[in-house]
């Protein structure tokens, strides 16, 4: 592992904790910009008594300066606690860990099929550039990224659960259900195919044209050890957008947890949101924000990996 | 008429032309159209007043007389769903422009003058958007309290860096240029510079993105609308058809299906629209030879 | 002494915007087994083209529209994409002219020159880079085995240039293309690089065509000398010949505009432009420069004829 290599790691780590940070100080700021002070938006709704109130300013730590307020939240964070829900009275970590596995199942697999459908077909598209196959699926490509994912997914249940009765529509039973995660898994992949398959392209098309393929031509190179080089090389833009879509693609999978009632963390989001039980909103936000940016870490490693001359520049 | 005015009524019959020989932003035109016409004349076009509850006709098929079906409470989905078009549009529309109103002059502004003002707005863009956008719209109308206003205010939000970026990205390398110096030598106001000079290059980049995030906020506004927190009932939203007709999806499925190929289909037109523009606005990306 | 490359009226053209753009008109041209060929003329006259098309590397919106080229025998026109690739890097081989661009900037330049041999040879990787960390070394880079590794952002231009020749050798070519492999270089890494292929391909036997629009390299190291212009080819003569005797006016003229510092005389120029080459004229090419035009050159084109044992030019006034 060269130096460079470490460097250049090193320094997105601490890029990304410095985003976590930052990410913690919007929520905390959103937080002390709602209207009313901060218990009551955490009790919004609810009767709550006295005596739990006081226990509520104390947890909160509202009787200390703001400063110290915001530092011992961010500490919080950094120790994997994200906050208690009072209307639960549970921590919102231990509610995360109990139904981190669904939504796990259904992110993995889902990204999975993305790229499974997306990456030959957008290499098969940039190869045969302008043809009835290639305009086919960029048009299917923008249809299908048009359609909102719990559109999707309410069509699928409609389709293959109402009219052909081939799959049960909603609920999970234990792991690896696979007769219950398809049309999920599905939906929520379908959204992003369209998306992924046209940067892919793009990019292909683009590296197609460089000179160093005239020159693996004129060398004689296989088809295929060509096209892998390029499909290597192109790779660059597509990364930088997945870092984005990983965002929404959480979020949507949050959507589609709710169409098919399966009991992961992003059900419990809608449901906390539902309840104006705000402390589950809260941490789960900071949560998942913090995932977002961990696998934007991840990407950006990637993306090192794949082009060395990234490793010498130092910023973005 | 002056020159400047024949000048631009030349450049606004050109760019017609241009669109009408683009396939994909023509076909956009047309089905934004299309659901132009429906939201504007709507009361005209709708068979019965969308919010009428007829309880002697709930969960009707499509017929006859209710094209779409009806809902739990008898209503004509038919005639909500093409009042749903005023809601979609007066959403996005508005979306946009606070979008645009706010983050295109900010970035351009704090491109501009560089140094620590720039600094920290772009900060604060990054740390907006280190939050799934979704996600803080969400939070947002979490804290705010549910309602269309409140989402679309959050939605606007969740947009401002990416927009911010792309115009303070291109107004940047537009501000090396030498025709800027030139300006600044002919000690131009700095403000006739960024917006006579800077902007008019800018525009179409924006035009661009501004279209192509009217089907993006169309579709985080159902969003919203379908968790909950959006439209309210019993406005007739698409996305809150959505978010009603759930819960009956498997005993009256049309109460889901056309509120939702109305969505897909409009973001899809709007989508073809920004698509075609951008083939249009930018020759350098035409494919050689076609 | 067999004939390894044989063009016969090769015609290739660009279609763009509507236009078409004659690249290379009706070529003739043949390359000896071991002789060196120069290939000259002016920036756009076609030459890379023809390079290219004789490999059938032309990318689309080019293509080729007529004529006929063997390499030994085989037809390359209308090979298959499989006889073709046995061909190229192995027996044909191209060195060309920016090595920036024509390195693949995520390989390293090792394991891009195994690339080339793994292509034709039935070696295993092992093998490969060893012959690979031969051939750098044999092409005066230092280190080998360590720079096997380097990519190419980390070369000068004189040592991508090296790796580059170190690809198009590696099989042991019979017929090298080189298209004008010093022309991106500066000036002092011109002359090794010209060794170098003196050294590496010329003394190996290969046959070499070198495309260039700079004379004095050609007078240096080839046996013949084509001259182009407008995409056609105006003269050909063996070396001697044509220096001491050019017959056509453009070739003459560009003779005349090689600097001399023994002559006390302003740099001498071609008068005019070359011609756009989508809107040719029906007669000669060169006829609005041509010092020895005459009305009737206008109407019609001027075809080859050998006016001299192995010299050939095409004009109607010589």
């Amino acid at each position: 592992m060269s130096a460079e290599l470490i460097v250049f790691i090193v320094r997105r780590i601490i890029t990304a904790a410095l985003t976590v940070v930052s990410v913690s100080l919007l929520i905390f700021v959103l937080l002390q910009a709602a209207p009313g002070d901060p218990v009551t938006t955490m009790t919004a709704g609810h009767k709550v008594p006295l005596e739990r109130i006081k226990m509520i300013r104390e947890t909160l730590n509202l009787d200390k300066p703001i400063t110290v307020q915001y530092w011992l939240w961010l500490k919080g964070i950094f120790r994997g606690d994200f906050g208690t829900s009072f209307i639960k009275d549970v921590k919102v970590s231990v509610l995360i860990m109990e139904r981190m596995p669904v939504s796990l199942q259904l992110v993995l697999i889902s990204g999975l099929l993305t790229l499974i459908l997306s990456i030959p077909t957008g290499i098969v598209a940039a190869m045969r550039e302008g043809t009835i196959l290639d305009n086919a699926l960029i048009t299917l490509s923008v249809i299908t990224a048009s359609t909102p994912v719990f559109v999707v997914g309410l069509l699928l249940i409609i389709i293959f659960s109402l009219w052909l009765g081939w799959l049960p529509p909603m609920g999970l039973e234990g792991l690896f259900d696979i007769k219950r995660l398809i049309l999920p898994c599905s939906a929520l992949s379908l959204t992003f195919v369209g998306l992924l398959f046209r940067m892919l392209r793009t990019s292909m098309i683009e590296e197609l044209q460089k000179d160093y393929v005239v020159k693996d031509r004129a060398m004689g190179l296989s088809k295929r050890k060509i096209i892998a080089r390029v499909f290597k090389n192109s790779l660059a833009p597509v990364l930088t957008v997945s870092g984005f879509m990983i965002g929404s693609y959480i979020v949507f999978a949050v959507l589609v947890e709710y169409v098919f009632g399966l009991g992961g963390v992003g059900s419990l989001l809608v449901n906390a949101t539902l309840t104006q039980d705000f402390p589950i909103v809260l941490g789960l936000t900071v949560f998942i924000s913090v995932v977002f940016v961990v696998s934007n870490f991840v990407v950006d490693l990637l993306y090192g990996v794949l082009d060395p001359r990234i490793r010498y520049t130092s910023r973005k | 008429m002056t020159a400047r005015a024949r000048f631009i009524t030349r450049q606004i019959r050109k760019a017609f032309t241009r669109v009408r020989s683009n396939f994909l932003a023509a076909a956009g035109l047309i089905i934004i159209g299309f659901f132009a016409v429906l939201a504007i004349f709507a009361p005209l076009i709708a068979p019965f007043d969308p919010y009428t509850i007829d309880l002697n006709a709930t969960y009707a098929a499509p017929s006859w007389a209710h094209p779409f079906g009806t809902d739990h409470v008898g209503r004509d989905i038919f005639s909500r769903v093409i009042y749903g078009a005023r809601i979609a549009f007066a959403i996005t529309v508005l979306v946009v422009l606070i979008e645009l109103a706010v983050s295109v002059p900010l970035a351009l502004i704090s491109s501009y003058i560089g140094g620590t003002f720039d600094e920290v707005v772009m900060r604060m863009m990054d740390m907006i958007i280190s939050i799934p956008h979704l996600l803080l719209a969400i939070v947002i109308v979490a804290l705010l309290g549910p309602g269309m206003r409140n989402a679309i205010i959050a939605i606007s939000i969740s947009y401002m860096p990416m927009l911010a970026r792309l115009v303070r990205s291109v107004a940047l390398s537009i501000k090396e240029e030498p025709y800027i110096e030139a300006c600044h030598v002919l000690r131009f106001k700095s403000v006739r510079i960024v917006f006579a000079h800077i902007l008019p290059n800018i525009v179409s980049v924006i035009i661009v993105q501004l279209s192509l995030d009217l089907g993006y906020a169309l579709i985080d506004m159902a969003s919203l609308s379908f968790i909950g927190i959006g439209v309210q009932p019993p406005k007739a939203s698409w996305g809150a058809m959505l978010s009603l007709g759930k819960s009956y999806l498997l005993r009256s499925p049309w109460m889901v299906i056309f509120p939702g190929i109305c969505i897909a289909l409009l973001v899809f037109g709007f989508n073809l629209f920004g698509i075609g523009l951008g083939d249009i606005l930018n020759p350098k990306a035409r494919r050689r030879g076609k | 002494m067999s004939r390894i490359l044989e063009v016969k009226q090769l015609s290739a053209q660009f279609e763009l915007n509507q236009k078409i753009i004659k690249a290379v008109d009706s070529v003739d041209l043949y390359i000896d087994e071991g002789e060196t060929v120069g290939l000259a003329g002016e920036s756009g006259c076609g030459k890379s083209t023809l390079a290219f098309s004789m490999m059938q590397l032309v990318p689309p919106p080019g293509k080729i529209i007529s004529g006929e080229v063997f390499f030994r025998g085989q037809d390359l026109i209308h090979g298959s994409e499989q006889v073709l690739r046995g061909i190229r890097g192995n027996r044909l081989s191209l060195i060309f002219q920016d090595p920036s661009s024509y390195l693949n900037p995520t390989v390293s330049i090792g394991m891009q020159i195994c690339d080339v041999i793994i292509a034709h040879n039935s070696v295993d990787a092992r093998e490969a880079k060893r012959k690979a960390v031969v051939l750098l070394n044999s092409l005066g880079i230092p280190e080998p085995a360590q720079r096997f590794h380097s990519y190419p952002h980390e070369l000068s231009g004189g040592m991508k240039q090296r790796v580059l020749i170190a690809m198009a050798i590696s099989c042991d070519p019979d017929l090298v293309i080189a298209d004008e492999p010093t022309t991106a270089l500066d000036v002092t890494i011109q002359r090794q690089i010209l060794e170098l292929i003196k050294e590496k391909v010329i003394s190996e036997g290969s046959a070499l065509l070198f495309i260039t629009h700079d004379l004095s390299i050609l007078a240096e190291i080839c046996d013949r000398i084509y001259t182009m212009y407008a995409g056609r080819v105006v003269e050909t003569a063996p070396t001697v010949e044509f220096f001491q005797n050019p017959l056509h006016p453009y070739t003459r003229k560009l003779l005349n505009a090689i600097p001399r510092h023994d002559l006390k005389r302003p740099l001498a120029e071609i008068p005019g432009f070359p011609p756009s080459l989508d809107n040719l004229p029906p007669g000669c090419s060169f006829y609005p420069r041509c010092d020895l035009r005459l009305e009737s050159c206008q109407e019609v084109r001027p075809e080859l004829r050998e006016l001299k044992r192995g010299h050939w030019v095409s004009c109607h006034n010589v």
